[in-house]
């Protein structure tokens, strides 16, 4: 579960072309957007699709059940080992 | 004194055969040599087919020969701010042809042998000349000016100045390319039959050396006033200085006490645009508050808060206003200048004002400098800082590295703007990138962003030495590829960040001449920390570059630059 979250953090960066940021300077529990990183809704739309490119995951309609996953590395990490199709 | 001439005039009505128009490398260019030079020019430009010329020359001398030349073949002439490649290729679809100093490829007319005489008074009203701006944003925009416009303002200049320059020459360090350069080292001194030095003097040294051979005016831009050294000796050459003109930019408080102190006055600096000519002028011999005084013939009111301008020098209908983006406070004696108009952008739906957000930055104490730009970051616009930090911000660097000074910004801004508006990625320098306009341009801002440049941090610098820390990150564009499985930093890469970060640091001239002793001693591997050690020898044109790392010495060498800038 660490390595994956180490993963995502990365795609986190990479992503959003995020500066002056290592890995190892992301909580995996901190909040992701507006307090912690900063990220806004539109990350949260790019973050959706890289997760889905690099993972196969699909979000849920369900905008609800999405902030839950969205609220944190290690709850990216999470949904994506529970839905990953490889 | 000489008897003043208009630019229609000047060839027909003519001067003394003997009368001094320029100096070039010690030699008088008198007035005969002048009419022989147009005479070949106005030849050569009759036999070049179209209306629309472009002309870049180095040399004053030959180019006011082109120019008047030109003129009397009835031609209009696009000034090209340098010679660049980019520069050139975009002109290439603006003009019937080129000429002058620009490369084979453009086929370049020269000056042939023309009969002399047969001369006839210049069309006020022609469109004599387009001029592009060198706008803080955005691509270049093309001015067209009447020759009417440009003999007007050279007459206003006479009337303001021409008494206190009294027998001094013209000397400059801004290119004629440019319309501030081109009136006030070139049609001035022709109208006003003011001998003028042909060749621009780009160096302080160079300037010291032409006061020591008489008296002289200088038309000068801030980027040079701001950066002359104590350790020349001014105080035995500056008798001889009639007059400082400043223009392109505004002058820094510090850059006028530089002035003050090293050449004894202060620089008559003059406000105005490509599009406005000249608008108004002061000279703060000692109020550096003192307000700008507006040129006679000019008109000016305020509309919305921002400056418009009705004048002889701008070419618009009779009566027509000129609406600029500065903001001003009009006053009895003239006005003052508040800053520019709000900048407002649309970033996602959200409407920002980039002024708001540069003014916010700077309260915060943090930061002494600041500018607000979009990049376009993927698919999505996003705002980026570039600033030069105080000391608190300096120290908050040292000891927190760049991402405690990039999350202390993003909190001071968060009391005011949205999160989703906060700046993403931010560059801290020790002074903006200016051109040698004096301006920091957005391309200049954006150029900083570019993956291609190494992240970096200035340890020591001096005009003549500085000791940079970079990082070649793995994620650089120049790993990929080179090689597969095993990236190392191309030498041709290891020359373009010296010459790239020489750039930012020094006055580079423009041209690459060669490079001398280079050495490519140990590989460079992705995420490697080096040390670049930079000295630039000015009286050679060399760069001397080392870069080390804990692994001892990576590459070393001197690049030689050459070329007088636009």
């Amino acid at each position: 579960m660490q390595a994956l979250e180490q993963e995502i953090k990365k795609l986190v960066i990479e992503t959003l072309n995020l500066e002056d940021i290592q890995p190892d300077d992301i909580d995996p529990a901190a909040p992701l957007f507006v307090e912690g990183l900063g990220l806004d809704s539109i990350d949260a739309l790019e973050l959706g699709l890289a997760l889905q490119k690099t993972y196969g995951v699909v979000l849920a309609s369900d905008s609800k059940e999405n902030r839950r996953h969205f609220a944190s590395v290690r709850a990216l990490a999470g949904f994506v080992s529970a839905h990953r199709k490889s | 004194m000489v008897e003043r001439i208009g630019l229609e005039q000047l060839l027909t009505r003519g001067r003394p055969a003997a009368h001094p128009v320029a100096v070039r490398d010690g030699q008088s260019l008198d007035f005969a040599a002048f009419e022989a030079r147009a005479a070949g020019w106005r030849a050569a430009f009759e036999r070049q087919p179209g209306l629309r010329q472009a002309l870049f020359l180095e040399d004053t001398f030959e180019f006011a020969a082109a120019l008047l030349g030109a003129w009397h073949a009835g031609r209009c002439v696009y000034l090209s701010s340098d010679a660049q490649p980019a520069t050139l290729e975009r002109l290439r679809g603006e003009v019937d042809g080129f000429a002058g100093k620009v490369p084979a490829q453009y086929a370049p007319l020269s000056p042939g042998e023309g009969a002399r005489g047969g001369w006839r008074p210049l069309e006020s009203e022609a469109r004599a000349l387009v001029v592009y701006t060198s706008g803080s944003s955005g691509e270049p925009t093309a001015i067209p000016k009447q020759l009417a416009q440009m003999t007007r303002e050279a007459a206003t200049l006479a009337g303001l100045f021409d008494t206190r320059l009294g027998d001094a020459r013209v000397i400059a360090t801004v290119s004629h390319q440019h319309i501030y350069g081109l009136l006030f080292r070139v049609l001035w001194p022709l109208t006003a039959g003011r001998p003028f030095l042909a060749r621009s003097l780009p160096y302080p040294e160079d300037i010291q050396a032409a006061l020591k051979e008489g008296p002289a005016a200088l038309i000068a831009s801030p980027a040079h006033l701001k950066r002359l050294p104590e350790s020349l000796d001014w105080a035995g050459v500056r008798g001889n200085l009639r007059a400082v003109f400043s223009s392109g930019g505004p002058l820094s408080t510090e850059a006028l006490h530089d002035c003050r102190a090293l050449l004894g006055q202060a620089p008559v600096e003059v406000y105005g645009s490509s599009e406005t000519g000249g608008v108004a002028w002061r000279q703060r011999t000692q109020d550096d508050a003192l307000a700008w005084r507006v040129m006679p013939g000019v008109e000016v009111r305020t509309e919305d808060e921002a400056l418009a301008v009705r004048s002889p020098h701008v070419g618009l209908p009779e009566g027509g206003w000129f609406q600029t983006e500065d903001r001003v406070r009009l006053l009895p004696e003239g006005f003052e200048l508040l800053g520019r108009k709000d900048r407002l952008l649309k970033l996602e739906e959200k409407r920002v004002s980039l002024s708001a957000m540069e003014r916010t930055l700077l309260e915060g104490g943090l930061l002494r400098e600041a500018r607000v730009l979009p990049l376009a970051d993927g698919p999505r616009l996003t705002l980026a800082v570039v600033a030069v930090p105080e000391d608190a911000g300096q120290a908050l660097l040292a000891g927190g590295g760049k991402r405690a000074l990039n999350q202390a910004l993003r909190e001071q801004l968060s009391r005011r703007f949205e999160p989703g508006v906060l700046p993403r990625r931010f560059r801290y320098l020790e002074a903006m990138p200016v051109n040698s306009q004096g301006k920091t341009t957005e391309a200049a801002l954006a150029t900083l962003f570019d993956s291609r440049r190494p992240p970096l941090r200035v340890l020591e610098r001096t005009t003549e030495r500085a000791l940079l820390a970079l990082e070649a990150p793995a994620s650089s564009p120049y790993f990929k590829g080179h090689f597969p499985g095993r990236p190392i930093l191309p030498g041709v890469t290891q020359l373009e960040w010296v010459i790239r970060l020489g750039r930012e640091l020094f006055p580079l001239p423009p041209d690459f001449l060669r490079m001398e002793a280079v050495k490519f001693q140990q590989l460079i591997l992705p995420d490697t920390h080096l040390t670049l050690e930079l000295t630039w020898t000015e009286a050679k044109a060399s760069l001397q570059f080392k870069l080390t790392s804990e692994a001892g010495a990576h590459a070393s060498g001197r690049i030689v630059f050459g070329g007088v800038h636009g």
